[in-house]
């Protein structure tokens, strides 16, 4: 369940939590739960809610009408790596030139 | 481990259960007054403990720590885990919050890998109902093979009912036969496997199946007992299975998920109703691939129709009775005053500072649109509507809602890239804000189209802001491939509930908003005006010989390759500190009158249609203005990149101008 729900989310781009409940057949709620459990896992990244604290100095954070949408997961280098499968085809050509370079090093 | 002595059978019950359940509530309604409160041995975490008795058993009551798994993360998890291990109690009652259930059930899924009986009572029901949330206790009882006691312990409901059920099992009378979580196949080979390098080796009281999970788990604990236990050659071939399934803990907590989605399933009914139900039916058309998007497109379409079919004349009416009358009431006021004064202030502060202000109309309802659609909750699906597109360039959807931004004002889009939370994308957003047309940008070729192409003025207008969009989106693919390197994109997005806006959050943003904006008005513009008119004004106080011309004829030759005099590159420069100082500069240049009045003759003169449509092109796809240059500044905390930004801005524009002029040339068009 959790390698499919990772699958789901490497296959790139965003995702909503009911799409890949949907897609899952699984409860919203526990699709959380498994979100919360792979972050902790640290194959996904919580990413701030919406705007971090980097928002809290910016002068227009009390009128700001892009406001806070939401929480968002971003999947990790270890999740990604669980997805072999799935990786090839989500890399772009820039990735692939910095991940030569990487081993390169 | 059923004791019997002269009053009769004596046995122990464990209280387990994840933090605030009401573990507590439900322990001391079973206990009452008899209660030890104590140390767990040796550790420093508090031990309570009781006794209760019932239909001639004496029942010892423990109070296990308040754990989310068994796994042993933590002490408290430590402490539940080897007690129901090590003392075996006859029975766990393991209470879980109804409205909570999938979270709830992770432990009793653990708890279900050990060799005791399991009684699930099943607390606070009622606040499950009040959220919509209905479960089938004897479904459930049937899905898990557990006896299932559905309870509101804080009103002391379903406690009696537990104490009968509990009495029950330990005389055998309630059937316990738990559908247990199983691990995915693959991971079964695996498992069996090391069951069988573990047999017989595993300390007493340990279950030998749960150790070789455990150990697939990757449990330290249990990893660090069986390195010690198991001989050399046991051990290398269990760490070497260990070491070739790494993420095994996937495959055994995904089992567990795939169980609690079964039990959850079966039991569990979520009669959505009100603001869910309208969240889930309106999305299915807002985020819908096309619908969402022709919606979108839609809903922008409209905002800026309002912005400008109220919005410009408001801004016409605001220039001739603020501006014009403004200027024209300080020259016939200060008639006698010296002449510097009078253009320091007519033509320096009221046609700089001053016209900046008219555009305040088309700001406060471009922002009033903008904050009902946020407040409304709107935009995390236009973010997401956009993802696709933003995912081309390397970014996600959350990218958009700056640039959107953008569209009102340039700055505030630079600042909102700040709710990005990847660096690179946040740069990469910084660098093509500016490629989005702004109002005062918008509002200079409304008022310059119309002078060169009459009835296709609108038409321009659209083709300006598509060229932009267009060449946003080619910038931002061959910044995202070239340099800045790729970075991949996968995320999960929580989109939230719709809501009736609330007509005070709108106000109060727009207002504040709006103050912002008189503050920038009043403080930097103003400056800037001022500077403006100097280098207008000096040295001579003639503007063919002044500084600013001087600077407009060192950027003549690049004019020339797209038709345009040294004035319209003057005027190109001045937009630099403010976009709608195109206007003002042209009409200080052409001697026209101040605000545009017959500026189109003056400019039909001495621009042809390709040059003036390139010069168009290259207003609306320039440097931003200084404003926006220091927030870039600010926001990438480089100079650099900075730079780069303006240095890429000034290539893209430039080009574009002159390619539209050659190519028209060429075309034998408009020459």
């Amino acid at each position: 369940m959790l390698q499919r729900l990772l699958e789901a989310v490497a296959r790139g781009g965003t995702h909503t939590r009911s799409e890949l409940a949907r897609e899952l057949r699984v409860s919203q709620e526990l699709l959380q739960e498994m979100i919360d459990d792979l972050a902790r896992r640290g194959y996904l990244r919580p990413m701030g809610e919406g705007c971090d604290e980097r928002c809290a100095a910016c002068l227009l954070h009390d009128t700001c009408a892009i406001g806070s949408p939401g929480r968002m997961w971003a999947l990790t280098e270890k999740g990604l790596s669980l997805t072999r499968g799935t990786r090839n085809r989500i890399r772009s050509p820039g990735e692939r030139a910095r991940i030569r370079g990487e081993r390169r090093k | 481990m059923v004791e019997r002595n002269a009053k009769g059978r004596v046995i122990t019950v464990a209280l387990a259960g994840q933090p605030n359940v009401g573990k507590s509530t439900v322990f001391n309604m079973l206990t009452g007054l008899s209660q030890h409160v104590g140390n767990w041995p040796g550790k420093t975490i508090e031990q309570r403990t009781g006794i209760y008795q019932y239909n001639g058993t004496t029942v010892h009551v423990v109070d296990l720590p308040g754990t989310y798994s068994l796994t042993a993360n933590s002490l408290e998890e430590r402490i539940a885990r080897d007690y129901i291990i090590e003392e075996r109690p006859d029975v766990v009652v393991v209470i879980v919050d109804a409205s909570a259930l999938e979270r709830n059930l992770y432990l009793v899924a653990e708890l279900l890998s050990l060799p005791i009986a399991v009684v699930l009572g099943l607390n606070m029901t009622d606040v499950a109902e009040q959220q919509g949330v209905r479960i089938d206790p004897h479904v459930l009882g049937a899905a898990l093979g557990l006896p299932v006691v559905p309870m509101v312990a804080s009103k002391n409901q379903g406690v009696r009912e537990l104490v009968e059920t509990l009495d029950r099992v330990i005389r055998g009378q309630a059937t316990f036969a738990p559908n247990r979580p199983e691990i995915r196949l693959d991971h079964r080979v695996v498992l069996a496997e090391l069951q069988r390098l573990v047999a017989g080796q595993v300390p007493d009281p340990y279950p030998e199946d749960w150790v070789a999970l455990k150990l697939l788990e990757g449990d330290e604990e249990v990893t660090g007992m069986m390195r010690e236990r198991l001989d050399g050659t046991h051990w290398e071939q269990a760490h070497a299975i260990l070491k070739r399934h790494e993420d095994a803990i996937l495959a055994v907590a995904g089992g567990r998920y795939e169980w609690i989605g079964r039990m959850v399933r079966a039991a569990v009914t979520r009669p959505r109703a009100g603001q869910v139900t309208l969240t889930d039916q309106v999305d299915q058309v807002a985020t819908h691939p096309l619908w969402g998007l022709l919606l979108l497109l839609g809903i922008l379409g409209l905002v800026f129709w309002l912005t400008y079919a109220i919005g410009a004349p408001l801004q016409e009416l605001l220039d001739t009775y603020l501006v014009q009358a403004g200027a024209g009431w300080v020259r016939e006021t200060l008639a006698s005053a010296p002449g510097w004064l009078v253009g320091l202030l007519a033509d320096g502060v009221i046609a700089g500072a001053g016209t900046v202000i008219t555009f305040l109309p088309i700001l406060v309802i471009f922002f009033a649109a903008l904050g009902l659609l946020e407040d409304v909750g709107y935009m995390a699906r236009a973010a997401y509507v956009m993802d696709r597109f933003m995912h081309l360039m390397g970014l996600h959807g959350k990218s958009f809602l700056p640039l959107f931004l953008g569209f009102g004002c340039n700055v505030p889009a630079v600042m909102g890239t700040r709710i990005i939370d990847s660096p690179r994308a946040r740069l990469l957003t910084i660098l093509v804000a500016p490629l989005v047309p702004c109002t005062a940008r918008m509002a200079v070729v409304a008022v310059l189209a119309p002078l060169f192409f009459g009835q296709a003025a609108a038409l321009v207008s659209l083709g300006l802001v598509g060229l932009s969009l267009v060449l946003l989106a080619v910038v931002g693919l061959l910044l995202h491939e070239l340099v800045l390197g790729g970075e991949h994109v996968a995320f999960i997005m929580e989109l939230p509930l719709y809501h009736v806006p609330n007509a005070r959050t709108v106000g109060l943003s727009v207002w504040q908003r709006m103050v912002a904006f008189l503050k920038k008005a009043g403080s930097i513009i103003l400056a800037v005006s001022v500077v403006v008119w100097a280098l207008s004004a000096l040295p001579g106080g003639d503007i063919e010989t002044s500084y600013l011309a001087q600077i407009g004829r060192l950027l003549a030759p690049v004019g020339a390759l797209m038709g345009l005099g040294w004035q319209m590159m003057v005027a190109l420069l001045t937009s630099f500190v403010a976009k709608e100082n195109t206007i003002a500069t042209l009409g200080i240049l052409y001697g026209a009158g101040e605000g545009g009045r017959g500026l189109g003759q003056a400019l039909a003169g001495v621009l042809t249609p390709s040059a003036a449509l390139a010069f168009l092109a290259v207003q609306v796809l320039f440097i931003p203005c200084a404003a926006t240059v220091a927030v870039v500044r600010q926001e990438t905390g480089s100079w650099r990149w900075t730079a780069f930004s303006v240095a890429l801005l000034l290539v893209v524009s430039f080009t574009v101008g002159i390619a539209i002029y050659q190519a028209a040339r060429l075309a034998g068009w408009g020459v």
